[in-house]
């Protein structure tokens, strides 16, 4: 309620500014118009009666001049001498009148050109007053006989002075109208100026009241935003603990799903390696098994299945995480299992059927898993029968692309087979054909057998070194006349002991097996 | 764009070398993901007989990486007078096994393992 109270101060402020200065806007107008006439007036009341005394004084001259000739044509023709003594008095009392007339007309406001007219006519007056006063003194002495020509000439002198009285009498009534037309311009300026002072003032309160009409619109229109956006905000806020709760329980859902999904996997993995059980019947073979998924589910897979000549051992690792990586692994077990009852088995066919049918499922599932698959087809000999401890009692073909098996041999030599020459990552391409190969070990009473995931191997501790296939080699080596059982738990102990703190990135699978 | 870069890697194709240098880590989700790559190289095997892929500063490349290399290399092994060049590192767990797999895809491909 303050922020509305200084809304309504702000506009009554507002109001009274705009009203303050529109009347003093049209004050000032008025005045500056005002004045101006005031001057106009002084001006013409000047200029009339400056006009009006200057042809008074011009027509008192021509009278003065006119009255004398008239006054000596009267005495020529008297002959009584007072009446000429008398009529020579007032011949005289008007050249009195005319010199009065004429020092009150320079004493007006006369221009330089009619100065000088009065001083010229002046020279031609004096020729006159000479002549028409010989004629007087001639009528008053009775002398004389020249007075005729005398007096024509007095009034031809007079006739000129009277004419250039009337000239300049026009000439200052011209003048007279050249000011009255010049002070009738600027009366009509000054109404011109009113004019657009009234414009200006009136364009001029017209912004200030649309100005101040526009604050206070403005002004409601923020008070308006104001209760609008705090309505928003309320509303907003109500839709944010909507949305929040939403989110929460799409994440909790989203969870959910996932953890599915990885127990899923998880099972996947799981369920489908082979049982105590059926590790147990492989005859001349103890096995031991260890598979250990990553805190992320993993791809590994490892396969003992047992035929009528020994069993079918398989190892392999697909890439990645997660469901897909898990339905891979469940794809290449059924495979092989399919294929491993076959009477010739075929290690390489069945690569190259693995092979492609991943590599086309895999496309169909838009996806870009591939596995490292090694088979180890473990067959007895004949041999096996009679006991001999030099000769081989069974016979290993591995093929497929994986890490290396290793052999401890019964007097501790290590051998390696390397596999990168055996195979080509299952699924990568469609024609791998030509990259699949096999190679054969014999396999005597005692040997130890050790198959691996490069989760074992690239097992990374906190400083991110990896275990690594030589400290493996060396632990099965100097720990081969142990159990598998016990060999296991070493080495899986010491990959731990390696990881440390650090989270288990891959799965971990281990295979150990033993010629009886 | 001759540069492919985020937080984690950096791809850069230099025409003038014919040379597409990779370093840091790629995970990209999926062959869509490793498009404006597979773009680059795809360029890259137009543009000239020779290119070079150095690879010795990518520390890590997941599957869908080696599925892509992998394609590039089965598209480029058709291409007639073609020297494709990849230079590798033997300290980088990953490199050994699979730049082999791709030799073997492509046996006329110079691989140095450095």
């Amino acid at each position: 309620m303050d922020k509305k109270d200084h809304i309504v101060a702000r506009q009554i402020t507002l109001v009274v500014v705009g009203f303050l200065l529109t009347f003093s806007i049209l004050g000032v107008a008025v005045k500056v118009v005002l004045k101006n006439q005031e001057d106009n007036y002084i001006k013409l009341d000047y200029l009339v009666n400056q006009s009006n005394a200057k042809s008074e004084k011009m027509t008192q001259l021509s009278d003065s001049i006119r009255d004398r000739m008239l006054i000596v044509y009267d005495i020529l023709i008297s002959d009584d001498a007072f009446e000429i003594d008398e009529m020579n008095m007032l011949f005289s009392s008007k050249a009195t009148d005319f010199i009065k007339a004429r020092n009150h007309l320079m004493s007006l406001d006369l221009t330089d050109s009619q100065i000088n007219e009065l001083v010229d006519q002046r020279k031609i007056l004096k020729q006159a007053q000479v002549t028409l006063t010989q004629i007087v003194e001639n009528a008053i002495n009775e002398t004389g006989n020249n007075q005729v020509e005398l007096i024509s000439k007095a009034r031809d002198v007079n006739a000129g002075v009277l004419e250039r009285l009337n000239k300049m009498r026009e000439m200052q009534a011209k003048l007279s109208m050249d000011e009255l037309s010049e002070a009738r311009t600027a009366y009509e300026d000054t109404r011109s100026q009113m004019v657009v002072l009234g414009m200006f003032g009136f364009a001029f309160s017209f912004f200030i009241v649309y100005f101040v009409i526009r604050q206070i619109r403005n002004q409601g229109k923020k008070l308006t935003a104001l209760m609008q956006q705090l309505e928003e905000s309320n509303q907003t806020l109500e839709e944010r603990v909507e949305k929040r709760t939403q989110q929460l329980l799409h994440t909790r859902d989203e969870n959910m799903r996932m953890g599915a999904e990885l127990d899923i996997s998880k099972q996947l993995q799981r369920v489908i390696l082979p049982t105590p059980e059926e590790i147990l019947e492989i005859e001349g073979l103890d096995i031991s098994a260890f598979m250990q998924p990553a805190d992320e589910i993993g791809g590994d897979y490892y396969e003992v299945l047992k035929h009528e000549d020994g069993a079918l051992i398989g190892i392999g690792d697909v890439t990645g995480h997660g469901l897909e990586s898990g339905m891979v692994m469940l794809m290449i077990q059924s495979i092989i299992r399919s294929q491993s009852n076959l009477s010739h088995r075929d290690l390489i066919a069945m690569l190259k059927i693995a092979n492609i049918t991943i590599h086309d499922n895999v496309s169909r599932m838009n996806s870009e898993k591939n596995l490292t698959l090694m088979l180890m087809d473990y067959n007895t000999l004949d041999e096996y029968a009679s006991s001999k401890t030099d000769q081989a009692v069974a016979e290993i073909t591995v093929a497929g692309q994986h890490e290396s098996l290793i052999i401890i041999r019964n007097n501790g030599e290590i051998e390696e087979i390397d596999t990168d020459e055996l195979g080509f990552p299952i699924g990568l391409v469609s024609d791998a054909d030509d990259f699949f190969n096999t190679q054969k070990a014999s396999v005597y009473k005692g040997d130890l057998l050790v198959l691996y995931t490069d989760g074992i191997t690239e097992a990374a501790n906190m400083a991110h070194e990896l275990y690594g296939t030589q400290r493996l080699c060396a632990l099965v080596q100097a720990n081969h006349l142990l159990t598998p059982e016990e060999i296991k738990e070493l080495v899986i102990s010491d990959v731990k002991l390696h990881i440390g703190e650090q989270k288990i990135f891959d799965d971990l699978t281990l295979l150990v097996m033993k010629q009886l | 764009m001759n540069i492919i870069e985020d937080e984690n890697y950096h791809v850069e194709y230099k025409p003038v070398n014919g040379q597409i240098t990779f370093t840091g880590t790629l995970r990209l989700g999926g062959l869509s993901e490793y498009a404006p790559i597979v773009d680059c190289l795809g360029r890259a095997v137009n543009e000239s007989n020779t290119l070079t892929l150095s690879l010795k500063s990518l520390e890590f490349l997941n599957s869908s990486g080696i599925a892509m290399f992998s394609k590039f290399v089965i598209n480029a092994r058709n291409k007639p007078d073609f020297e494709l060049i990849v230079i590798g590192s033997q300290d980088i767990p990953w490199q050994s096994k699979s730049l082999n797999n791709l030799k073997r895809l492509m046996p006329a491909m110079n691989l140095i393992l450095e």
